[in-house]
């Protein structure tokens, strides 16, 4: 069988760009999403986002504001005192002016720049020629009908407006919800100003402290995918090493190496054999590129190396169990056409395994059924060791992938023709 | 040319078994899809250790007010199973002036709940507060400023749903033509190809014989996909149908002629096993098939993605869908997907004859 592992090996070293696309594609494919959604998975500060220029267009003329205001005051029957106090209330509560100071922030600063632009035409033009990120637009009689409102309980009539390019981008979500927590908060201060004088109520305390569910950090989205974009690729392994074993039938290779006195089921073995090695190689160079590269594992201790090990060893012996019953069917059967069947078969096993999409928007039956498939349930067990669980722990879910290595190659066995050697 | 797809077809029913797979296949991925494509809200489970049942409704309730998250109560021990599980990343510890969140996997999610349980509590405190402080009036907080977002493009939730569900059966079927194709190294391999050289049919008609069957068999499986799953989502869509329907058939010849070139690069078919997951996935992240497009700011990766086919018929129809274009501009997918179908064969079958020369 040692030779028949080693012939495996000799004739896909023969063919050397097999071999490396075979072995690096996963890392590959793990590059392409660093550099598609690297600055949305890490939200860590060595990430600078670029600013964004806003667009700021202001139909109000803030030097009327104040006299408008005043006009409006006069219209109401308000004694001496209670107009100087509105008087003071209306400076203090001009939304326009609060929101040029959010601007000033620091923190928000970074985020966003603002630029002033004469008309919204004008801005919106700049915003389809991808010039600014997103306009603010503060219309006629904003302030004015803002404070009427605040001070005198009249009815709203205008609203602050916000244009992005789509919602979808980043910058454009960052921006409404900026803006979104900056309305709340005006709207919270402003209600409470005649029951709280003008003492503005702060909250220190700190909200939404992070727990894990066992003893490390949680998982990165990162991570994540690199898992997941590895237990899928490895299920093609089986459809390759499979479709070769079809050729050596086809090409009289077997019947050769039958007429050398070999059992029938050696050969299955050693099929077995070599795509399991071949994975755990694929996998290895996975985590190990990726951890060099893009440090997904960095700070680990070494057990947890020995567990990942553990892991992907298991996983590599049900790829080689698979290999050996894609084996057997299609010789069985005399047909090849069933390994290209389960290599179309993997594009369904990676979305219900969530190898693509985390499965959280899936129905229910569906995750149940992703944690039953040979990936998922490794990306599962990968994931537990992740978040900090022993490997006592995880047993049930490795136990459910030994399970299927074990089905997968006694009907292997069974089904493998043991006489016919045509 | 009729004969040879006419051929093809003879020969797939004789072996019925692989035809029912095949469709067999499709209608899972139809429940897989399906599946994704879960509510509108954002699901959150929580628990609580020390509120009392009427605690626990008075925050639910409070908490529920948002359109977009929806935050349901489990049991403590089942909360932690599904993470551990990895059913969701995270979900809520509720207390009574603060909350936590027990994190299994950080998602895109996390930020936007965190921030919005941090607003309702942060508020609902400070005006616990005030209201401790005067106790006889009633205090409740009113609208005075009001936000009205609006964007050029709006691609609502209900469309990147349906990108979600493009993607994903585009995505599907390129593996699954390119998988069936691989039985044209066994044509070569059993002599079939010869004897059909060998017969007057011009090689022309041969190709786009066989062109035209896997282009059937794609046309069919798409078919079955998107009725399917329209009618099983009830989507109410104002898709341009002519449109959409133009922009899939192209993309299904687009994929076939990919497949003929994919073929005349691998040489022999477990090769082409190695290229066909490597070519699907690659362009379909790239296509922008599993995230949306507008997630990314890189814009070297954004001009990658026109080439990508995928990305030509996914958003070519979703904007098609979107924005007013007209009948001419929303065309303009066809076209591109069209001239990379005449760049994929033309390469494909020069590079293929100049191969099946030098082996025989």
């Amino acid at each position: 069988m040692k030779e028949l592992i080693k012939k495996d090996f000799l004739l896909l070293s023969k063919n050397k760009s097999e071999l490396i696309e075979l072995l690096l594609t996963p890392f590959l494919l793990i590059c392409i999403l660093g550099f598609a959604l690297g600055n949305l998975m890490n939200n860590s500060a060595e990430n600078t986002i670029e600013t964004t220029i806003v667009g700021f267009v202001n139909d109000q003329n803030d030097e009327t504001v104040k006299a408008d205001f005043e006009a409006k005051l006069d219209e109401e029957n308000v004694t001496d005192l209670e107009y100087q106090q509105l008087l003071e209330a209306s400076s203090e509560l001009d939304p326009v002016f609060h929101l040029k100071q959010l601007f000033e922030q620091e923190e928000i600063k970074e985020l966003f720049h603002l630029k002033a632009f004469e008309s919204i035409d004008s801005a919106q033009k700049a915003l389809e020629n991808d010039e600014i990120g997103g306009i603010i637009h503060v219309p006629d009689q904003f302030s004015l009908s803002v404070l009427n409102s605040t001070l005198f309980g009249e009815e709203l009539k205008t609203e602050l407006n916000v244009m992005t390019q789509d919602p979808n981008q980043i910058r454009s979500i960052t921006l409404t919800s900026v803006l979104d927590s900056f309305i709340n908060e005006y709207n919270f201060q402003t209600s409470i100003v005649p029951f709280a004088g003008d003492t503005t109520i702060d909250d220190t305390s700190r909200y939404g402290g992070t727990l894990t569910v066992s003893t490390e950090e949680p998982i990165s989205a990162f991570q994540y995918y690199t898992l997941g974009m590895g237990v899928f690729y490895a299920l093609s392994i089986s459809t390759i090493i499979a479709n070769r074993s079809f050729r050596e039938k086809e090409t009289h290779v077997f019947a050769r190496i039958m007429i050398s006195n070999q059992s029938p089921l050696s050969y299955l073995m050693s099929k077995m054999v070599s795509s399991s090695l071949i994975a755990f190689m694929q996998l290895s160079l996975l985590f190990g590129l990726s951890n060099l590269v893009f440090g997904i594992f960095s700070g680990r201790p070494s057990s947890f190396w020995l567990d990942i090990a553990l892991i992907t060893a298991i996983y590599s012996l049900l790829i080689g169990s698979i290999t050996s019953l894609l084996t057997s069917i299609s010789l069985y059967g005399n047909e090849i056409k069933i390994v290209n069947f389960f290599g179309s078969f993997t594009a369904v096993l990676a979305f219900l395994g969530g190898s693509f999409t985390p499965t959280e928007n899936f129905s229910d039956l569906i995750k149940t059924i992703g944690d039953w498939t040979p990936n998922g349930a490794t990306l599962t067990s990968y994931l537990q060791l992740l978040m900090g669980f022993e490997i006592q722990e995880i047993l049930p879910l490795l136990a459910r992938v030994i399970g299927m290595s074990i089905v997968s190659l006694t009907v292997a066995v069974l089904l493998f023709p043991k006489r016919r050697l045509d | 040319m009729i004969t040879v797809f006419l051929m093809q077809w003879k020969r797939t029913l004789k072996s019925p078994l692989l035809l029912i797979l095949f469709f067999g296949l499709t209608i899972l991925m139809v429940n897989v899809v399906a599946g994704t494509q879960g509510g509108q809200k954002l699901e959150v489970a929580a628990y609580s250790h020390n509120l009392s049942e009427n605690q626990i409704q008075y925050k639910l309730d409070r908490l529920n007010q948002s359109d977009t998250i929806s935050i349901h109560l489990k049991e403590k021990d089942q909360v932690e199973e599904d993470i551990k599980m990895d059913k969701y990343g995270f979900a809520l510890v509720l207390e009574e002036d603060n909350y936590q969140i027990l994190v299994g996997r950080e998602t895109e999610q996390l930020p936007v709940v965190d921030q919005y349980l941090r607003r309702v509590y942060s508020e609902e405190n400070r005006l616990r507060s005030i209201q401790e402080q005067n106790p006889e009036q009633v205090i409740e907080v009113k609208d005075h400023l009001l936000l009205n977002v609006s964007s050029l493009s709006d691609t609502g939730n209900s469309i990147v749903n349906l990108s979600v569900m493009l993607g994903m059966t585009f995505y599907f079927t390129i593996f699954s033509i390119l998988f069936l194709m691989t039985d044209l190294f066994e044509d070569k391999r059993n002599g079939i190809w010869n004897r059909l050289i060998f017969s007057p049919i011009s090689k022309a008609k041969i190709y786009l014989g066989h062109l035209f069957f896997y282009f059937s068999l794609g046309v069919l499986q798409i078919t079955v996909l998107l009725t399917l799953l329209s009618q099983m989502l009830l989507l109410d869509l104002n898709i341009n149908y002519l449109v959409a329907i133009l922009i899939t058939l192209s993309f299904i010849l687009c994929i076939v002629s990919l497949g003929i070139l994919l073929i005349a690069m691998a040489k022999t078919s477990s090769g082409l096993m190695v290229l066909i997951p490597i070519v699907a996935t690659s362009t379909a992240m790239l296509g922008g098939a599993f995230w949306p497009l507008q997630v990314i700011d890189n814009r070297f990766l954004l001009f990658v993605a026109e080439w990508m086919p995928i990305k030509q018929a996914i958003y070519g129809i979703i904007e098609a869908t979107v924005q007013n274009k007209s009948f001419l501009e929303a065309m303009q997918p066809v076209g591109i997907l069209l001239l990379m179908s005449l760049f994929f064969m033309s390469i494909g079958i020069n590079m293929m004859e100049r191969v099946s020369d030098s082996q025989l």
